[in-house]
């Protein structure tokens, strides 16, 4: 992909990287969103993003790290708007979760609902901080460094986040365990 | 142990669904065409945010005035507080002197066994009265000044003597 093509104006340019990253990109958001109309307006706007501030992009920086840090804020300006907060059927998600407790297959896979409803359930009590850091590190599996990159907060701001949100999370389990 | 297995095993099945996006190319369009309309459409109003140098000099601008700002309401709230102490302390002085003479014509006045016949009827007006006090408070400090040198003399006299 030609950086300076992009910058230049060059729609062609620009959609072979629209092409590119917009599966990883809507996986992501989605993943932090849990919410599919809200990931494909975040991926949209994302993009849109980039096409206005192309002229902006430094000679030698990863795009993709960029398109994901303009991705994640605004993901996170939507986690922080209070009427997101998400609450979900607590009953539905606990018969779930028994049942896949329960069911010792290995390589049992989760359909669309039963991932967003157990994902949206094991990050309802994260703080937007929180879930975007485990997201990035537990679900992504991105090294600190790329977070950091991604999201400018500090090494151990993200320590110290996934390590609070990890322990809200098996609390969560805990109770559906026990 | 046994949280930690689970947290592992639902992270992994969470790891394991990637979904696809429901009608990508209407996604993918959409953007495309959001970006050739926006292209399409020039900025009339904020086209001047391009340029470069005009951004930072209006930047620079900005932080002068607000230095600018501050420091006058710094100056200006300093002149505030000295203001303040000097109306406070000719308000001080005022109020003190009305009250002392006041306390004077209650005493000398109104106190005294031949006025309290009379308090019902009295027809001096106030501004006499404060000129009688007046002049009562100069008398009492020439009378206190006179004692005072006519002390200091008898000690003058006591010590030649001695």
């Amino acid at each position: 992909m030609n950086i300076d093509e992009i910058r230049a104006g060059n729609h062609k340019e620009f959609n072979r990287l629209v092409e590119n990253q917009i599966d990883s990109l809507y996986l992501l958001v989605l993943r932090i969103t849990c919410n599919e109309e809200d990931a494909r307006d975040v991926v949209q706007d994302t993009f849109m993003k980039v096409w206005v501030k192309r002229k902006t992009i430094k000679n030698g920086s990863s795009l993709k790290a960029y398109i994901r840090r303009i991705a994640v804020n605004k993901c996170y300006d939507l986690l922080r708007m209070k009427k997101y907060r998400q609450r979900t059927n607590i009953d539905i998600e606990r018969v779930m979760l028994n049942e896949l407790s329960e069911g010792k297959d290995a390589d049992y896979k989760l359909n669309n609902d039963e991932a967003l409803s157990l994902l949206k359930m094991l990050a309802s009590e994260l703080s937007p901080r929180q879930k975007l850091v485990f997201t990035l590190v537990e679900i992504e599996e991105l090294s600190h460094d790329e977070v950091s990159e991604i999201t400018g907060m500090s090494k151990t701001n993200i320590k110290t986040n996934l390590r609070h949100a990890r322990l809200r999370i098996e609390g969560i389990i805990r109770k559906y365990v026990n | 142990m046994r949280i930690m297995k689970e947290y592992n095993r639902l992270i992994k099945l969470i790891r394991l669904h990637k979904p696809e996006i429901e009608n990508r190319e209407s996604l993918k369009d959409s953007i495309m065409s959001g970006i050739k309309s926006d292209q399409a459409r020039p900025d009339y109003l904020f086209w001047w945010t391009e340029i470069r140098w005009l951004r930072r000099s209006l930047a620079v601008a900005a932080s002068v005035i607000i230095g600018i700002f501050i420091v006058q309401q710094m100056l200006i709230s300093n002149r505030i507080d000295r203001l303040e102490d000097r109306m406070i302390s000719i308000n001080t002085e005022g109020i003190l002197e009305m009250q002392r003479e006041n306390v004077l014509i209650n005493s000398v006045v109104l106190e005294s066994p031949e006025a309290s016949r009379f308090t019902d009827s009295i027809l001096v007006s106030t501004d006499d009265l404060l000129s009688l006090i007046r002049e009562y408070r100069k008398l009492q400090e020439k009378y206190d000044e006179l004692v005072v040198s006519d002390l200091s003399n008898k000690q003058n006299s006591v010590k030649e003597k001695l």
